[in-house]
């Protein structure tokens, strides 16, 4: 995604604004969700959930999981969590791009569909249709990208606390791309790759190629079994384990 | 229900006068069906609107009323009503009014606004200026608060059209402002009227 297509979410939201479209905020204002076209369903007494559909220009926001929704249609309910008011299910499609914002740390997923559920101390997110996910770091200096035609991520709970992303798996054919931050990039792709934050590593299994550039101090590897990239705190690869 | 038969007493009786010629001969042809116009000024006036029951039986029979559900109240400061003799339907305009809808003959909702406009060949209710619609909560539940300029109830579709600067309040959140929302009479349903379909 080019610089100049970065805010078409973002134009598309106002624009729908503009236009009065359809705006809800939660009694909280910590969920606001805001289309062209749009549909609240409210529950009956002793429910808690209640389901929205929206179409055109969509932006589905949960300040307090922070997570930022645009896509082009987005169906799913949100529930209360003690006082505040969360997304417990989405399902994207069209031009879909989640934002996950947590602790300094910016991740960022688009693909053609994403189904989102909120499983309390986690929030998963199936992906599929040219997915990419990027990571920036304004404390780290860190910024990654993976891409690949389908796959899932966990993120944590919170937008304050904890990481934004933390594990991802694409299949299908998989692709990451780590700028370091002492300059240089090294470029992985697999079959099957997996990112565990916590671990910091990268998984790459099934025809594993990965190239060092630049100031990157990695060379070059060609079609092994398996290879797993370990990172340090600031993002960069400073250990590898390959299997052939 | 004194406030119905007192109602249409007032309807009937005011139209009697008009329809004195009826007393005629019956070898000269009957008066043509006319209509009639009822104004009330300064009085508090009080009538409901009616719809048909699932079984779409007729509104009245031999027996009289059967099988209607009550759609609307009105209560206005001042009227212009007309009623027509031939299709038994009414219509006109209120200054200041304030009432009930009902869904299946319950309360669902109460409202005011500076105006309104019935119609009871269509079932159709509009209000105007500083619309205010406040749902009648089932136990454990909360009121829902509709604001806007206009809103129409169609009784016969069960559907709340409400128009400009709309508001829905409650408490699970607000929507709006917007130009355009239809919802349930329960408010429990809001939604923009291409996504709309009946509960």
């Amino acid at each position: 995604m080019t610089k100049s297509y970065r805010f078409l979410p973002l134009f598309a939201a106002a624009m729908a604004a503009a236009q009065g479209g359809f705006s809800y905020t939660s009694s909280a204002g910590d969920v606001t969700l805001n289309a062209r076209s749009g549909l609240v369903e409210i529950p009956a007494a002793g429910s808690s959930v209640y389901k929205f559909k929206l179409r055109t220009g969509v932006t589905a926001r949960s300040r307090k999981d922070g997570i930022v929704i645009s896509a082009s249609e987005v169906t799913g309910e949100l529930t209360s969590r003690g006082k505040d008011t969360v997304i417990r299910h989405a399902v994207a499609t069209g031009g879909v791009r989640l934002v996950k914002t947590a602790n300094g740390s910016t991740n960022t997923i688009t693909g053609a569909r994403a189904d989102y559920t909120d499983q309390g101390s986690s929030a998963l997110v199936v992906m599929s249709g040219g997915v990419r996910i990027t990571s920036n770091s304004s404390v780290k200096r860190q910024m990654w990208v993976i891409t690949g035609p389908s796959g899932q991520a966990v993120l944590g709970p919170a937008a304050r606390k904890g990481a934004g992303l933390r594990t991802a798996t694409i299949s299908g054919g998989a692709r990451v791309d780590l700028t370091q931050p002492r300059g240089g990039n090294v470029t992985a792709t697999g079959r099957q790759l997996t990112l565990d934050q916590a671990a910091r590593t990268v998984t790459l299994s099934g025809g594993v190629t990965v190239k060092g550039s630049g100031a990157s101090s990695f060379g070059t590897l060609q079609n092994a079994q398996r290879a797993v990239l370990r990172l340090n705190e600031k993002g960069e690869v400073v250990a590898s384990e390959v299997s052939s | 229900m004194l406030s119905i038969l007192l109602g249409l007493f007032l309807l009937i009786g005011c139209g009697s006068k008009h329809s004195a010629s009826k007393a005629k001969p019956s070898a000269t042809p009957p008066d043509e069906p006319m209509s009639r116009e009822v104004i009330t000024n300064g009085a508090t006036f009080t009538r409901s609107g009616y719809v048909l029951g699932k079984n779409k039986k007729p509104l009245v029979d031999a027996a009289g009323p059967t099988k209607l559900e009550r759609a609307y109240d009105v209560r206005c400061r001042s009227s212009d009503l007309h009623y027509d003799d031939a299709s038994k339907n009414y219509w006109g305009d209120m200054e200041g009014v304030s009432g009930t809808f009902y869904d299946k003959d319950e309360p669902v909702a109460t409202y005011s606004a500076d105006s309104g406009q019935a119609d009871k060949a269509t079932n159709l209710l509009r209000l105007r200026g500083h619309v205010h619609l406040v749902t009648v909560p089932k136990p454990k539940e909360t009121e829902t608060t509709l604001t806007c300029d206009n809103l129409e109830w169609h009784s016969d579709q069960r559907i709340v059209k409400a128009f400009i600067r709309v508001t829905v309040r409650g408490s699970k959140g607000t929507i709006g402002p917007m130009d355009e929302v239809w919802g349930s009479p329960t408010l429990n349903l809001i939604a923009t009227p291409d996504l709309f379909s009946k509960p």
